[in-house]
């Protein structure tokens, strides 16, 4: 399987459940090979999945998309990406998104059992992640959002 | 979240920085959140599948994370968080996990956990589970340490 | 009677059904509060989340299934993969929804169930 081969699912589901859960278009940008090391916009959603395939999935936007995110889901205006329902709105995306990518994932290969870890959050200034020997793609996708990138980190030499 | 099944990450954390010649590491403290609000630098995220689904999150300032990356390394000095201290930090994570995991199997409890991931920066604010947070603390000679703990089960 | 961990999904629900007339007689977390709530909330139908902390979803069915066999329950999930599908099946669930749900299809389905009456 080829190292883009892992990102691809994320890339569909994003597309579909932006546009199905949240009325947004995406347009994709090609994959790129980030590295073990990625600086993140200042806010991003982190899912963990294990099985079949281990590794981790970000989705990385600026604070000012998550805040346009979390209104649309809830019809609400908030004023900081630190409150409650902007971070539940980030978790509950990057959930379902995982949800759909990985369900495909799964009903594709049937044995890989792919499964995830509850949603984490984080939100700050000039944070940046590593993910150590793990080979990551990372597709910056434009939305009406925001720049938002999708970056997927998986343990080599399985599958 | 029962006590039971924290006490093997608590007993995990303090076997394996003893292994690796921290032995000052102690416990210093338990106690509970909604988010993760650090201003410590380094913070190291583990995610559990299975029996136990949660997140995992070591959390430490600069100075101590440089500490214990230099313990790891045979006393070696760390200047700077490079790629490679960063790597021997998430072994140490890894390496709690896999000690937590293997105390629990004793207990019949089965779970997966995701690789690490190693996040540097200031002030950050976290959500890293739809339950409470425990908090468990330690100190050493390298500096504090915290394990926060989010688990569904 | 809406069951999921998320509150953000829980109000979305709340956003979508109760304009078409429906009541969310009760509400739970997670699986164990669900069956503690089920008896006095007495719901026309449940949709219940699958991945839940303490008890899932799954679990929660089965135990509201046994307190009442004929309880319509529709399950609604991010993960939809065939096992899930079929032990859900094997309960006797036979509606499943996945996120992210249109208001129209959540809206649909909870009419189709209480139609089969």
């Amino acid at each position: 399987m080829s190292s883009t081969t892992y990102i691809v699912p994320f890339i569909k589901a994003v597309a579909s459940v932006f546009k199905d859960m949240l009325g947004i278009v995406v347009t994709k940008g090609e994959p790129v090979d980030e590295g073990e090391e990625f600086g993140s916009q200042g806010f991003a959603v982190i899912v963990g999945f294990t099985g079949g395939w281990r590794g981790r999935f970000f989705l990385d936007m600026p604070p000012t998309a998550a805040l346009r995110l979390a209104s649309i889901l809830t019809g609400e205006e908030y004023a900081s990406p630190t409150e409650e329902e902007v971070l539940l709105s980030a978790a509950e995306i990057g959930n379902v998104v995982c949800g759909n990518a990985v369900t495909a994932v799964n009903d594709a290969y049937p044995g890989l059992n792919i499964r995830l870890t509850p949603p984490s959050v984080f939100v700050g200034d000039g944070f940046s992640m590593f993910n150590v020997r793990l080979s990551s793609y990372s597709v910056l996708m434009q939305t009406e959002a925001g720049p938002i990138k999708i970056n997927v980190a998986v343990e080599e030499g399985k599958r | 979240m029962d006590v039971r099944y924290i006490n093997p990450f608590i007993q995990g954390l303090l076997d394996v920085v003893a292994m690796l010649g921290m032995t000052s590491i102690v416990r210093t403290g338990l106690g509970k959140k909604t988010y993760l609000q650090t201003e410590n630098e380094v913070n190291i995220i583990i995610g559990l599948t299975g029996e136990v689904k949660g997140n995992i999150v070591f959390s430490t300032p600069e100075a101590t994370a440089k500490n214990i990356a230099s313990a790891m390394m045979a006393g070696v000095p760390v200047e700077k968080l490079d790629l490679i201290s960063k790597s021997a930090l998430c072994e140490l994570a890894n390496m709690i996990a896999g000690n937590s995991a293997a105390k629990l199997e004793g207990l019949g409890v089965k779970f997966n956990v995701t690789p690490p991931t190693l996040i540097t920066g200031k002030n950050l604010l976290a959500l890293i589970s739809q339950v409470e947070t425990l908090v468990i603390n330690f100190a050493g000679n390298e500096g504090p340490l915290e394990m926060n703990v989010a688990l569904e089960m | 009677m809406a069951v999921d961990d998320s509150p953000v999904t829980r109000k979305m629900l709340k956003k979508a059904l109760e304009p078409e007339g429906f009541i969310i007689v009760a509400e739970a977390g997670n699986g164990r509060d669900a069956v503690a709530a089920y008896a006095q909330a007495n719901p026309d139908v449940i949709t219940m989340d699958v991945t839940m902390p303490i008890m899932d979803g799954l679990e929660a069915a089965a135990a509201i299934k046994k307190l009442n066999p004929s309880q319509k329950i529709i399950m609604l999930s991010a993960m939809g993969d065939k096992d899930i599908v079929a032990e859900a099946q094997s309960l006797g669930i036979t509606d499943f929804c996945t996120k992210p749900f249109k208001p129209d299809e959540i809206i649909g389905k909870i009419l189709k169930v209480l139609a089969e009456g």
